[in-house]
């Protein structure tokens, strides 16, 4: 069962939350849904769990609209926001009513429980006296509950604890080896480094890329080269003679773009600049998802070192 | 439908706040009537005593109007509308079994409260120069049932209202308004035309005009005209609540 | 105000006013208040409205007055006294219940300047139900020591009443100074009883029946004696059909009218006779001020009350919202006291729902006047009133401060239970159920009621004085509350004292 995404429009008033969002969910693999903050991630989500109604373009589960899914539980499972529970209601109750309205079994509540590592006495309790990792962790349980073939998780990560970022990256995995089609949205691609398989990058309501992961980095490295030298200035002054491309990145530290690495070392050398260290430029996901999204950005930082 | 029944009914009762909201409207009910039974003398001349022992119901309501608004207001005031919605995307069988469980819940506490008031306030009436309060006579099974019916309507109409306006404190002070302010307001319109005409047609008066026992025929509506205005006003309420709910965002 | 109050202060105002639905909200209540004023003092007619030989008399003071009674006098010139023993004093009340009486049947001694309706007097009385008491030009009472042997004396304008148990030793009651006394004045003994009110409360009815009711008294040992000499002492001039002047009845003024085919006939006829010695006199109406009647300002005020209803919504919510999205936190954080965030709101909540408010019955009022006015309810029948008139800026400065005052109530609770349905939920119940029971509970309980709980505040938007010796029946059913205007603003203001104190325990003791 895959998610098709195809020409996805919705305004707010007078902001285009999305302008034409298409993309594809494939089964077996983790997608990550990465954009900024308002850029349209959840909005889209929305629109597929037919809570939200598109202004244009359609989204599909399984080749079916979501609101016509005869069994949607045993389809998709959804956590959007972790809070989205009850204060006064207990955690299994929570459970307990979702399993009811898809004629679920009760052990089935035991059974997510367990996997999502919530205690028999947590799960006694009132959402309201529940941490954020706690309610995390509620909130995927209930979307694991119909064992669906098809999981949407919009921020997972938020607010659980070190040991419970890896836990979640373990369960996405094996939840897609399974099978299952998992979105996983995230603000923050270095949530998503070594998770998803594939990446779909949103910013200002349109797909910036829909790759995968090391496609991306390739593209985002681009042949640049990195050096660090004691005389960052003469080095500049000497590269740029030979064509290329500096950036300053700290104290003694340049990146090089438009030479390769044994052209720049002639040239280094030929200026009888000095230099400590020179190698080829890997991008982190994060600098090729700032390098996307720089101009996506809805909330640009005002000051700041990176110039 | 029976899967969106079986939802709602667990979402209902598993809220702390479901259970002392009904017991409370029980409870006020019948301690109202059960006084106003205890208070009334032979000398006071021929009274409608089955009207006077369900009186507790205009001050019990206050309790079910909260259960009602939080029973959809809460929804969305802590998101679960999102999870509800995700778990039953069919609108129409998520809102029609809120529906029937609210009024069910009403129906039930409004039972409870009706016969208990009926029965203690006879049992607390003083006994000079007053007949008994009849238990089983026509007009007043009439006015129980009546009473039930009620209190049900008054239940869905707050749901209607809640889901039109999306939050539960708005609803309880919109339909406390409606039911209690108008009678207020009304009472200083200077137009007797209309202030008779207001008095009416106010929600609270006319459905409680069911519960009417004696002297029918000086009721400005009969008891079952008067509960039918009500249920007029619910089921607007309703037709609103509904049709927000199917047109809008979750 | 210290600096960081002051800061808090802002704070929150820029909270209050950033929130774009609040600030509609806020409006809305304004235009509510002015449009729900208008609609209520519109439509309405006035059933009658008397020609000028229909107007009740004027008094000595300039205001129209009641004056109905039955009179048996005789000329007094310049100085003298009157002197009567009153041998008993019946009351009769033709109701369904014979058992009754009406406790303002009276009877007693006066002088009066003419018989025209609305001549100055003064007269020392004894009542069914009231004791004695010494009353002049319609507008004043005072209660006096008890006695059966009445005297009045006159000297110029100034007139002193006695009291004795046994015609010889008497006791100095008060005296009084009459406005327009002529030297020429009419003196004798007379008897009066207001219309008797039955009420009878059922549970979601009311019913109130005026039924006629007289006084009779019987005098004897009445003289009148002229001159100033004529103090302290017994005997001096003129006794019964002995001397200086005839007695004439008169039935001065017109007694109190029933609609007609309201009430059995009366049983009982007016009158008086004389014979050995002894005048019984039977008389009915009443002498004082007018009946309140419709308060005009109070309905031109409607708008308050769904005001009022809109501003417990925002006050709540403004509260509460704190604790739903967890702003709550940033408040604390930014401003570590928290009894300090609960002043601010109150302080910033308050002050902006008084204004809007005042603002709002300020336009309301001049147009709910001139549409009442068109109606009908226009001089000489009814007063004119205008913003100017202190009765109608207390009125108007009241409401907004009864407004604000349950507003922050709101609050105050919205703090207690951190859930707006709740807050509003006690609110309304304690402002507007009471208002709902008052005219279903029997008038004791109902009246205490509208004591007790911040909907007493409601009186405030009453302008009609009350006479405690000319009793109105005070019916919530027509919007009447029993206490004085200031004074009932207290009991919100008590309510909302004990309320900001519980809040601020909670705000304290609890976490965040």
């Amino acid at each position: 069962m895959e998610i098709e995404v195809e020409g996805l429009r919705k305004r707010y008033g007078p902001v285009n939350a999305l302008d034409g969002v298409s993309f594809t969910v494939r089964a077996g693999m983790v997608t990550g849904f990465v954009g900024p903050n308002g850029a349209g991630k959840s909005t889209t989500m929305r629109i597929v769990l037919g809570l939200d109604a598109a202004d244009g373009g359609r989204a599909l589960v399984g080749g079916r609209s979501y609101r016509s899914l005869r069994d949607p539980l045993r389809a998709v499972g959804a956590m959007l926001d972790a809070s989205s529970a009850h204060p006064g209601r207990r955690g299994r109750d929570h459970l307990r009513w979702i399993a009811h309205s898809a004629g679920l079994p009760a052990r089935r509540l035991d059974e997510v429980l367990a996997i999502v590592g919530l205690s028999e006495s947590a799960a006694k309790r009132r959402v309201g006296g529940y941490s954020l990792g706690m309610r995390q962790r509620l909130g995927i349980a209930a979307a694991l509950l119909g064992d669906p073939e098809v999981l949407m998780l919009d921020e997972p990560v938020n607010g659980l604890d070190p040991e419970g970022i890896v836990w979640i990256r373990g369960l996405l995995k094996s939840l897609a080896a399974e099978g299952r089609a998992v979105l996983v949205s995230s603000h923050l691609m270095g949530e998503l480094e070594g998770t998803a398989d594939r990446l779909v990058v949103i910013g200002r309501g349109r797909i910036i890329a829909d790759t995968s992961v090391p496609e991306l980095l390739e593209a985002a490295s681009g042949g640049r080269v990195a050096l660090r030298t004691s005389a960052p200035a003469d080095a500049m002054a000497v590269l740029s003679r030979a064509g290329g491309t500096v950036a300053s990145v700290g104290a003694d530290a340049l990146t090089v773009s438009g030479l390769d690495a044994q052209s720049t070392v002639a040239a280094l050398s030929a200026g009888r600049v000095p230099f400590s260290e020179i190698s080829a430029h890997r991008a982190t996901l994060e600098e090729a998802y700032m390098e996307l999204t720089r101009d996506a950005t809805e909330f640009h930082a005002q000051a700041g070192g990176v110039a | 439908m029976r899967r969106e029944l079986h939802a709602e009914w667990t979402k209902l009762r598993t809220v702390g706040s479901t259970a002392w909201l009904l017991a409370a409207t029980s409870a006020l009910t019948v301690l109202v009537g059960v006084l106003v039974m205890a208070g009334v003398h032979g000398s006071d001349g021929p009274q409608d005593l089955p009207k006077l022992a369900l009186g507790g119901v205009q001050y019990g309501q206050v309790t079910m109007v909260v259960l009602a608004c939080l029973a959809v207001g809460a929804e969305y005031g802590t998101g679960t509308i999102g999870p509800t919605l995700v778990a039953m995307p069919n609108r129409f069988r998520v809102f029609a079994a809120k529906t029937l469980v609210v009024a069910a819940a009403a129906a039930a506490v409004g039972a409870l409260g009706t016969a208990a008031s009926l029965v203690i306030g006879r049992l607390v009436m003083s006994s000079d120069g007053l007949p008994p309060l009849p238990l089983s006579d026509g007009p007043t099974l009439r006015a129980a049932l009546g009473t039930v019916l009620y209190l049900a309507l008054v239940a869905l109409l707050s749901l209607g209202l809640a889901t039109a306006l999306r939050d539960s404190g708005v609803a309880v002070i919109t339909v406390l308004s409606i039911l209690y302010a108008m009678p207020i307001a009304t009472r200083l319109v200077s137009s007797e035309h209309w202030k008779r005409r207001l008095e009416k047609y106010a929600p609270m008066k006319a459905g409680l005009s069911i519960q009417s026992t004696k002297n029918l025929a000086a009721l400005p509506l009969s008891p079952w005209h008067g509960l039918g205005i009500l249920a007029l006003y619910a089921t607007a309420c309703l037709a609103l609540g509904f049709a927000l709910f199917r047109l809008r965002d979750a | 105000m210290s600096a960081v109050m002051f800061r808090q202060v802002r704070a929150e105002w820029t909270k209050l006013r950033s929130v774009r639905r609040w600030t509609l909200t806020l409006l809305a209540a304004v235009v509510v208040t002015v449009l729900v004023s208008m609609l209520g003092a519109s439509g309405g007619q006035v059933s009658h409205i008397g020609g000028p030989d229909d107007q009740p008399p004027m008094g000595p003071e300039g205001k129209r007055v009641r004056d109905a009674f039955q009179f048996v006098h005789q000329e007094m010139r310049g100085d003298g006294s009157v002197t009567a023993h009153l041998a008993s004093l019946t009351s009769k009340v033709d109701g369904v219940k014979p058992t009754e009486a009406e406790p303002w049947a009276k009877a007693g001694i006066m002088v009066k300047g003419s018989t025209k309706p609305g001549a100055s007097f003064v007269a020392l009385l004894a009542t069914h139900g009231h004791g004695t008491r010494l009353q002049h030009d319609f507008l004043h009472d005072k209660s006096v020591r008890s006695g059966s042997w009445l005297r009045l004396t006159r000297s110029g304008s100034t007139f002193t009443a006695y009291i004795s148990d046994d015609g010889t030793n008497w006791t100095k009651a008060g005296s009084v100074k009459a406005r327009s006394m002529p030297e020429t004045a009419q003196v004798g003994v007379y008897a009066a009883s207001p219309l008797h009110t039955e009420m009878e409360r059922r549970f979601g009815s009311t019913s109130i029946s005026d039924v006629p009711a007289h006084a009779v008294g019987v005098f004897d040992h009445v003289t009148v004696g002229a001159g100033s000499g004529a103090g302290v002492g017994a005997g001096s001039g003129a006794g019964v059909g002995a001397g200086s002047g005839a007695w004439t009845k008169t039935k001065v003024g017109e007694g109190p009218v029933l609609p007609p085919g309201e009430g059995p006939p009366s049983q009982v006829q007016d009158g008086s006779s004389i014979t050995d010695g002894t005048i019984t006199v039977t008389g009915s109406g009443e002498i004082g001020p007018l009946p309140r009647g419709m308060d005009l300002v109070q309905r031109s005020m409607q708008g308050v009350l769904v005001g009022l209803l809109v501003m417990v919504a925002v006050g709540a919510l403004y509260m509460t919202s704190e604790f739903r999205h967890g702003l709550v936190r940033t408040t604390f954080t930014t401003a570590p006291r928290r009894g300090g965030m609960l002043a601010a709101k109150s302080l910033v909540l308050g002050a902006t729902v008084f204004v809007l408010s005042a603002v709002g019955l300020v336009i309301a009022f001049p147009l709910a006047q001139s549409r009442m006015r068109a109606s009908g309810f226009k001089p000489p029948g009814f007063p004119k009133w205008s913003l100017t008139d202190p009765a109608v800026l207390r009125a108007i400065v009241g409401s907004a401060l009864l407004v604000a005052l349950v507003a922050v109530l709101a609050l105050a609770f919205g703090a207690i239970f951190r859930h707006s349905a709740a807050a509003i939920a006690v609110v309304l119940a304690i402002v507007l159920v009471p208002q709902i029971l008052a005219s279903a509970l029997p008038l004791g309980a109902s009246r205490l009621l509208l004591s007790v709980t911040p909907a007493a505040g409601f009186a405030v938007q009453q302008t009609g004085k009350s006479y405690s010796f000319a009793p109105e029946p005070c019916m919530p059913d027509d919007g009447c509350y029993p206490l004085a205007p200031w004074t009932s603003l207290l009991v919100p203001g008590l309510y909302l004292a004990v309320a900001l104190l519980l809040a601020w325990w909670a705000l304290r003791r609890r976490d965040a």
